[in-house]
């Protein structure tokens, strides 16, 4: 009997990474941005951004670049322990590629 | 007095809920006199949740009650049960989600889960059932205990006399939704767990 289906419990496990990261950042003020432009210019939510980290480029083109690099480093660090996941591994590595398209 | 699982579980997020809803003095003395009284600190009170109460009780009578409805706000819900169907506890706090999704979404653990839902096991016949090395294995058992995902239930007698104690998984189901941004988290535990937590007993079911 498997608990639940694995694939969504990593797009919320990274969901929720993601969330906490920008609450510590910024709090719920960047944290409501972030979600308001993914919609606006992405038609998207941030669960999307787990199948398409590169919605993150248009994010980060209307913040400064340290919030985004603080974000990306704090995201990779907490994920680290389940980078061994293909999902999870794309996705720091999409999350990274936006990082490195921003400077 | 063997804490329940799922006290376990929500001792640490209630106790952060608890700090962040009083001020500073309040807690202070709170703090003290839950000390004085019993020899505990906050977490250890919160995890014997009767204990709190009654120090709360003791600086706010009868207005205790409201105080515990509001530290459990926006921590757990629970859903009306079915007529056949099981409560379902709502997750609402992202530290608890967290906690449950990471141990989840690693293999070893969720495996280990896996192997002991409405049956329990000792550590060795887990990890001997689940393939995962002894090392890293109870490593991962005793962070799922301290997590209060993985709850004591009985004891077996091994061949040279030894009593060890047998675990199971908290929860019986779990369900995992995404709608828009939300997440929404939802448990199922048995009967015996939530009837043994004193903090869904106190906190909950007034």
């Amino acid at each position: 009997m498997a608990i639940a289906d694995m694939q969504l419990v990593r797009k919320a496990l990274v969901t929720l990474t993601v969330e906490q990261a920008l609450l510590e950042i910024g709090g719920t003020g960047l944290l409501n941005n972030v979600l308001r432009i993914l919609y606006e210019k992405c038609q998207c939510y941030l669960p999307d951004c787990f199948d398409h980290p590169e919605n993150f480029r248009k994010v980060w083109s209307e913040l400064d670049e340290g919030t985004c690099n603080l974000m990306v480093n704090l995201v990779k660090r907490n994920l680290e322990e389940f980078a061994y996941h293909k999902s999870i591994e794309q996705f720091l590595a999409g999350l990274n590629q936006v990082k490195c398209f921003t400077r | 007095m063997q804490m329940s699982g799922l006290d376990s579980l929500l001792a640490k997020s209630l106790t952060v809920t608890i700090r962040e809803n009083l001020g500073d003095r309040t807690l202070q003395k709170i703090e003290q006199r839950i000390f004085e009284r019993h020899g505990i600190n906050l977490t250890k009170a919160v995890e014997n949740f009767t204990i709190l109460d009654g120090v709360l009780r003791e600086f706010f009578g009868g207005g205790a009650e409201g105080l515990e409805k509001q530290f459990m706000k926006g921590m757990i819900a629970l859903e009306q049960a079915s007529s056949q169907e099981k409560e379902w506890i709502t997750i609402e706090d992202s530290r608890l989600s967290t906690i449950i999704l990471k141990a989840l979404g690693d293999d070893d653990k969720n495996k280990i889960l896996n192997a002991v839902i409405g049956k329990s096991m000792i550590i060795s016949d887990m990890l001997f059932i689940t393939q995962i090395p002894q090392t890293s294995g109870y490593r991962k058992v005793n962070s799922l205990i301290e997590d209060g995902l993985l709850i004591a239930d009985g004891y077996d007698t091994l061949a040279d006399g030894k009593t060890v104690t047998k675990y199971k998984t908290l929860f019986e189901n779990v369900q995992i939704n995404i709608v828009q941004n939300k997440i929404t988290i939802k448990i199922q535990v048995s009967e015996k767990s939530l009837k043994s937590s004193s903090v869904i007993q106190i906190a909950c079911s007034r």
